[in-house]
């Protein structure tokens, strides 16, 4: 019985990769705004799913591919996050901590509440062409999907990376998060850089989004899900770390996958919650991140 | 607060109002409005104890509710004890999960967001917990008997859950009024205000929020109770998801954080909002988009909610007769 | 009554406070004096359970208050000010000034007693339902000082009350100090306004750099060269002796 299981753990590591590299991605854009902005983005998971949408519907309507459709999306997504922000969150908060808390969760419950309306309950799913064809590794056998959307997670990420640390943009980026007053006194418009964070931030969900699609299914509490998977692998990688956020992905991806083999679909979802609570209490800084 | 005449005599009306209610009102769906406008004004005010006067803002306030809930059901179905005696294991329990998540997070030094984030995994955690066990009924949930009686807390009619909900709703009230006289409440403010400077005055802050969130918990506990003699049946979802956590934390910014009467003033508002939206448009969903607009607005434009616009339009009122 | 041995405070690699030995006997006023950045409210927030300091001893009337935290220590009777003034902002002076008091009883009549004796103490009673975040600066401090006065403690440590008040406000806050003390409340204060320094305290402690460079009264620690040259630059004090020979 034991043995049994044990024979499935390399197969939920794989799994957990593939899963952990988009889990990567969505905690990529929250640690972002975190670490540029220091706010909490509750409405993060309601924008994942938001995102899912809008890449099923480009697909029903539109017959377009997800995976081509995160040209579109991503875009969609930063638009939308550079909107909100600058004058949503930015104006109406006052920038106060516990200002922004309350009004980035009323802007989820918008978004959550108004896909129920418009978009129904029911779950939602796509099937590609390829859906079902997949890589044998003996062991274990890789939905063409879930592999392209773990190469293109990886792309992103390091494209996102390359974006912070060897463009003006990502150094202004960085500049503001480390020194807000100090930025601002070289000319550095904050609030522009804040708009844009927020707006790269939900365009990783963008992405994420698509790439989830056709490996899971969209309902308007899909956001839900993730919020906390994207909290506990920014808590456990560090706020505001980038190598942080993707080991953290992994980790967690492997951990969900591995504990819901062992210990069953629901029980597995324990795990992470108990590592975000297990962290915070014991090491809120996370592996790599700084200050709490 | 020190009560005016004036307003003492408001109160006494207002609480002979809705003893009588019951006779003057004849439809029981009104009735069974009014009976949860009071429940969710009782377990806003749990939240207010926390977030209004301390200020630590909690996302996961459903915990307790569903603890307790759980709690009074489980003894009920499967020991046989009856719901008057399983209210207090209920609120006992609750207060228990208040101390244990108050201790862990406020031990740890959580403050702001990070709270807020560990309440609500917390809630998360008990949530796929109830779901998976075998004596919370796991996802299939509990069935409880018909039965009406006081002993069990269940009524036949309308009426009965109407009085139980107002007994709550009184209680919360007079805890709240308590806390604005108190040492105690004094402190929390305190605490709110600069815990910093709470500290180095002498109030432990630890200790304080820590008894706090055990209000909160105990207070939460009974509601679980009511709810569960109510409809006769809890599930996961029911007992620990979000929906709940934000309402109490809406009823009482709306009406005003810290405040005694801001939970209550915030029920009605958005009962009336919920009523009116459905009227209109009977999709569910709709009310609580509307609901998070005026979260919205409300954290942004009228921080101190409805009861501090009326407080500010009072004085106002005061320095221009003056 | 306070005995401060060997106090250090390391932040990663910085030494702000290094071997700091010293007393203050009841019934005293002492102040500690010392170039910006010397560390003095890293003492004074060390001493009174902000900060755990690295090595050394802190005893109140002979017992150890080094691990309490800060509201044990109040409770113990020692209370600080901040220096910068941190108010309940939406609670007015009178509820301000109940908090320290509700330290020392349950009772909300005895503590608002309590609250407006300190508050006319202090000179605030005519402020008393003005919401702090409304107060003036020199308000503030005396809300600061009032808030912590009312825990009725054995020794006040104040740092820098007297900031960004103007030479009145300063001369009236002396008063109100030595008022303090005459009414049995030993003080330990943090100040730059020599005036303040020199009129009040019997003894003074120079720190520089973390370290205690000078002790005495005021007078003698002015005229130190050591203490000169801290706060001059080097070669301040032979410039001087110079000056005043020729």
């Amino acid at each position: 019985m034991f043995s049994e299981v044990l024979s499935l753990v390399p197969a939920g590591i794989i799994n957990g990769l593939m899963f952990g590299a988009i889990y990567a991605l969505v905690a990529l854009g929250l640690t972002l705004i975190y670490g540029v902005l220091h706010i909490i983005n509750f409405a993060h998971g309601a924008m994942l799913m938001l995102a899912m949408y809008m890449a099923y519907f480009l697909f029903k309507i539109f017959n377009i591919d997800p995976y081509v459709a995160i040209v579109i999306v991503t875009p969609a997504g930063f638009v939308f996050g550079y909107t909100i922000y600058r004058w949503g969150i930015g104006k109406l908060s006052g920038g106060r901590d516990q200002n922004i808390l309350l009004i980035t969760l009323g802007l989820s419950i918008i978004l959550e509440n108004s896909a129920l309306v418009f978009f129904s309950g029911d779950q939602q799913t796509i099937s590609l062409p390829y859906s079902y064809e997949a890589f044998d590794l003996g062991f274990l056998y890789l939905s063409y999907p879930k592999v392209i959307s773990f190469v293109a997670s990886l792309i992103i990420c390091l494209l996102l990376w390359m974006l912070m640390t060897l463009t003006d943009l990502g150094k202004a980026i960085r500049a503001v998060a480390k020194q807000r007053e100090g930025a601002r006194l070289v000319g550095i418009d904050v609030e522009h850089v804040f708009a844009v964070t927020f707006g790269i931030g939900v365009a990783c969900l963008g992405a994420a989004g698509c790439m989830l699609l056709p490996i899971f299914y969209v309902d308007p509490y899909t956001g839900n899900i993730f919020v906390i998977v994207a909290f506990t692998i920014v808590v456990l990688g560090g706020m505001g770390s980038i190598v942080g956020a993707l080991l953290g992905g992994f980790i967690i991806g492997i951990t969900e996958s591995v504990g819901g083999l062992i210990l069953g679909e629901s029980l597995g979802q324990v795990g992470i919650s108990l590592i975000f609570i297990l962290i915070l209490i014991f090491k809120p800084t996370g592996i790599f991140g700084s200050k709490v | 607060m020190t009560l005016s005449l004036k307003t003492v005599f408001l109160i006494l009306l207002g609480l002979l109002g809705a003893i009588l209610a019951p006779f003057g009102i004849s439809s029981k769906f009104q009735l069974d409005v009014l009976t949860m406008i009071f429940f969710t004004a009782y377990i806003g005010q749990s939240w207010n104890i926390l977030g209004g006067y301390a200020g630590q803002f909690s996302f996961g306030g459903v915990m307790f509710f569903g603890t307790g809930a759980y709690t009074s059901s489980i003894l009920l179905t499967s020991f046989g004890v009856p719901p008057i005696i399983g209210i207090f294991a209920a609120i006992f329990m609750g207060a228990l999960l208040g101390l244990t998540v108050g201790y862990l997070s406020f031990r740890s030094g959580l403050r702001g967001s990070y709270f807020a984030l560990i309440t609500l995994a917390f809630a998360e955690l008990l949530r796929v917990l109830a779901n998976s066990v075998e004596f919370t009924g796991g996802g299939v949930g509990l069935f409880l008997t018909y039965a009406p009686g006081l002993h069990n807390l269940q009524f036949n009619s309308p009426t009965g859950f109407y009085y139980f909900a107002l007994v709550l709703l009184i209680i919360s009230l007079a805890i709240a009024m308590w806390l604005e006289r108190s040492r105690f409440g004094a402190q929390l403010i305190a605490i709110r205000e600069n815990e910093d400077a709470a500290e180095a005055l002498g109030i432990d802050t630890l200790k304080c929020k820590i008894y706090a969130i055990m209000v909160m918990g105990g207070m939460g506990g009974a509601a679980g109770t009511f709810y569960s003699q109510k409809y006769l049946y809890i599930d996961p979802p029911i007992s620990y998801s979000i929906a709940l956590s934000v309402e109490m934390l809406l009823v009482t910014i709306v009406g005003g954080m810290g405040t005694v009467f801001g939970p209550l003033v915030g029920s009605f508002v958005l009962h009336t909002v919920n009523e009116f939206a459905r009227h209109f448009i009977d999709t569910p969903g709709v009310s609580l988009i509307v609901y998070g607009f005026i979260l919205i607005l409300i954290i942004s434009f009228l921080p101190n909610g409805l009861v501090g616009l009326f407080r500010w339009a009072r004085k106002k009122k005061d320095n221009n007769d003056a | 009554m306070l005995e401060v041995k060997g106090l250090t405070k390391r932040f990663g690699g910085l030494l702000a406070v290094s071997a700091v030995d010293l007393e203050v006997a009841k019934g005293e006023i002492v102040s500690l004096i010392g170039p910006n950045g010397a560390g003095k409210t890293t003492l004074f927030a060390s001493i009174s359970g902000f900060l755990k300091p690295d090595e050394g001893a802190v005893n109140l009337d002979g017992r150890s208050i080094i691990n309490l935290k800060s509201h044990k220590i109040c409770q113990q009777g020692m209370v600080r000010t901040f220096q910068i003034t941190q108010p309940f902002a939406t609670l007015n002076t009178l509820e301000n000034i109940m908090v320290g008091a509700y330290s020392n009883t349950n009772d909300k009549s005895i503590a608002r007693l309590n609250a407006e004796r300190v508050a006319d103490i202090v000179g605030m009673t005519s402020l008393l339902y003005q919401t702090a975040d409304g107060l003036t600066v020199a308000a503030r401090k005396r809300l600061e000082l009032a808030r912590a006065l009312a825990t009725n403690p054995k020794l006040l440590l104040l740092d820098e009350v007297m900031a960004g008040l103007n030479p009145t406000e300063i001369d009236e806050i002396v008063e109100v100090i030595k008022g303090i003390r005459d009414n049995g409340v030993t003080i330990f204060l943090i100040e730059h306004v020599m005036k303040a320094v020199v009129n009040l305290s019997d003894r003074t402690y120079v720190l520089n750099d973390g370290k205690l460079i000078a002790q005495g009264t005021p007078k003698s620690v002015a005229s130190d060269p050591v203490v000169i040259e801290a706060y001059l630059g080097l070669g301040a004090a032979k410039l001087m002796a110079d000056g005043n020979k020729s």
